[in-house]
């Protein structure tokens, strides 16, 4: 992996548990609901890596889920946040928009110099 | 055309091709290995399942159709690598996806046993990683230590219970002190995968190591099946008797330590029965034999106290086998050991007699002489020994006396024992010292003869026939009495009443002229006879005589015996 590489994959791996998060925050969803969203933003590239992160998540008691019937098949595990789910996500929006500022901010200064 | 087989996967019900089904659970064992450590592995592992079976489902237009090697490698590529999976794609990144300990990287090492690189159970390769030494040298060590005190052993099969097997991936790391994280553990995975691959799992079927090992396994194998009851029996009769014997062991050693000096035990069986090495084997057999009953007892009682995972079976299988092998060592170095008292040789001398002048030859036993230096006897009544003793001395050394073809006093001395062959046996047998002195009119023959050192105990003895002319006596000394054995003679007199008199040879045998012999005062089980169907008991035999009588018999009776006569 060169080191371009290497950055993009951090940077993104960065907002990827606050992304999932607000996915699940908009209402109840299941991983392959998540993994739609998330390719469609080109987060994530292979979905192996939302499950470790998903059960991380759970024991961390951000988030619950519950089985539903599904019409195509077994059950399905239907995430939604806890109360301190949406603590903790407000919070990581909040961090976000300083971030998105404060880069913001850093990214003008810097172009307006050179 | 493929075979193809039906499984569940997340639920759901897939036929699939025996390729496909190769490779996925290939894929699903490799996500495993690299989710090791992390917490709720497990769940996770479920969830790419469900989701790979979710997959299939999605692809899948009829319930009959196949799920083909396409659609798992669409299904895997989807998913990702295993590594991926398991979070890190590099070493330098800081970011952990789990802050749980055991993918933080540690470099610390922890002792383990190496599956991969094992000649029994990977006892020596696990301490070679560990101290960063080859294992060849523990190996040497052990089998060394082994032939030298036989304990090593004993030590080897406590490592190989005590010290766990590395069985994932990380452990397998932490085991050589690699930092445990995700390239380290990818690059072990695809190591072994290609291992797999070539048709060959590492430290089985390579080299000298690889063929031990195998041959230990088909060992276990071959035994396992025959020696399981037989296992089951023992351990369960040891768990009993061991208790029992452990503390009836601890009590008597308790008694005895001020009493007997129980270290002269194996002095004894080395110096004369056995030599150096079959004690040595022998002791190891005993070791091993009662060790492993011993080892198992604890540490089933240490499971339950502590409600720790039972042995592995690898481990219970090596126990057996060690067992066995024990058994048979003890039962192959018994053998070896009788094999030295196999064969039975008889010297017979001629001991050369001056004739007495008088018609008496005085018979006496013969001190040990104590001048020679320390000395020991062992009879069956005493049995010690000093080790600085230059010989040995045993009490098996007997006298008949029996009545003579010629007009001569002769003794003849038969010099027995055994040994593995003819020649040996008689070089044992000649190999004892004993001294037979006469000064006139006195015989003096030793009651005990000595092994020197060096000699081996092969059952050595020694018959002694002293032949009386008619006519002619034999005073029997009061020492004479350790000596003589079962010398036969008119009046029945015991051993034990024979010395301290004069017995002459009549043609009868040999008679004690003029003495007053103790009565064999035998008071015996009363006697009960049966005649023509009568009962008659010796206690009430007055009453029955008349009945007797009737039937053409005499009976008279002697005190207690009964002299019974028929009419005709």
């Amino acid at each position: 992996m060169n080191p371009l590489e290497n950055t993009q994959a951090q940077m993104r791996k960065g907002v990827l548990e606050f992304c999932i998060l607000s996915i699940i925050r908009q209402g109840e969803v299941y991983p392959s609901d998540i993994l739609h969203h998330l390719k469609a933003a080109k987060l994530v590239v292979v979905e192996g890596t939302l499950y470790p992160l998903l059960t991380r998540l759970k024991n961390q008691g951000l988030l619950a889920y519950t089985w539903k019937e599904s019409s195509s098949g077994p059950p399905r595990k239907y995430y939604s946040l806890t109360p301190e789910g949406i603590q903790f996500t407000q919070s990581l929006e909040s961090t976000w928009k300083e971030l998105v500022d404060a880069v913001t901010v850093t990214t003008q200064s810097s172009s307006k110099k050179s | 055309m493929n075979k193809t087989v039906t499984v569940n996967i997340g639920g759901i019900v897939f036929h699939i091709e025996e390729q496909a089904y190769a490779a996925l659970q290939h894929y699903l064992e490799s996500v495993r290995k690299a989710l090791s450590g992390h917490q709720g592995a497990d769940e996770i592992l479920q969830d790419i399942e469900s989701r790979m079976a979710e997959m299939f489902n999605e692809t899948i237009k009829h319930e009959r159709q196949v799920v083909t090697l396409a659609e798992v490698n669409s299904a895997i590529e989807v998913m990702g690598s295993p590594a991926a999976v398991a979070g890190n794609d590099n070493p330098s990144e800081s970011y952990t996806e789990d802050t749980n300990t055991k993918s933080e990287s540690t470099s610390a090492k922890r002792l383990f046993r190496d599956p991969d690189d094992k000649v029994i159970s990977g006892v020596c390769s696990g301490l070679g990683h560990y101290l960063g030494v080859d294992p060849l040298w523990f190996r040497l060590f052990f089998v060394t230590i082994f032939l030298v005190a036989g304990s090593g052993l004993l030590l080897y099969i406590l490592l190989a219970l005590i010290l766990p097997k590395a069985r994932t991936t990380a452990e397998k790391l932490e085991m050589k002190g690699q930092p445990v994280n995700a390239s380290t553990i990818r690059s072990i995975v695809e190591e072994e995968v290609r291992g797999i691959g070539e048709g060959l799992t590492r430290g089985s079927g390579k080299g000298f190591t690889g063929k031990i090992s195998r041959f230990f396994d088909l060992l276990a194998q071959l035994v396992v099946a025959a020696a399981k009851f037989i296992f089951k029996l023992v351990i369960g009769f040891f768990t009993f008797i061991l208790s029992v014997v452990l503390i009836a062991l601890f009590i008597a050693l308790l008694a005895m330590a001020g009493l007997v000096p129980v270290s002269q035990v194996p002095v004894v069986l080395s110096n004369l029965v056995l030599t150096a090495t079959e004690l040595n084997v022998l002791i190891i057999a005993l070791g091993i034999v009662l060790g492993i009953p011993i080892v198992l007892l604890f540490h089933a009682l240490i499971r339950r106290l502590f409600k720790l995972n039972a042995l592995p079976k690898s481990v219970r299988l090596t126990a057996l086998s060690v067992w066995i092998f024990g058994v048979l060592l003890g039962i192959f170095s018994g053998v070896g050991i009788a094999g030295h008292f196999a064969k039975v040789a008889k010297v017979t001398n001629q001991i050369p007699l001056a004739q007495p002048m008088s018609d008496t030859l005085n018979l006496a036993s013969l001190p040990i002489n104590e001048e020679s230096g320390t000395y020991t006897i062992i009879s069956e009544d005493d049995f010690s020994v000093n080790e600085d003793a230059d010989s040995i001395y045993f009490g098996s050394v007997q006298l008949d006396i029996r009545k003579a073809k010629g007009d001569v006093f002769e003794l003849t001395q038969s010099l027995i024992s055994r040994g593995s062959d003819q020649k040996e046996a008689s070089r044992n047998a000649t190999s004892v010292r004993h001294s037979i002195e006469q000064n006139g009119d006195l015989l003096s023959i030793g009651s005990a003869f000595g092994l020197p050192k060096g000699t081996f105990y092969r059952g050595q003895k020694i018959r002694l026939v002293l032949y009386v002319p008619v006519g002619k006596s034999v005073y029997l000394d009061e020492s004479s009495g350790s000596l003589i054995h079962d010398i036969q003679n008119v009046s029945n007199t015991l051993d034990e009443d024979m010395p301290g008199r004069v017995w002459t040879m009549t043609p009868q045998g040999l008679t004690c002229i003029g003495c007053s012999l103790p009565e064999d005062d035998d008071e015996g089980d009363p006697v009960q006879i049966r005649i023509n169907g009568v009962d008659i008991h010796s206690d009430s035999i007055e009453q029955h005589i008349d009945t007797l009588k009737a039937q053409d018999l005499q009976i008279n009776i002697k005190g207690k015996k009964i002299d019974v006569n028929t009419g005709n």
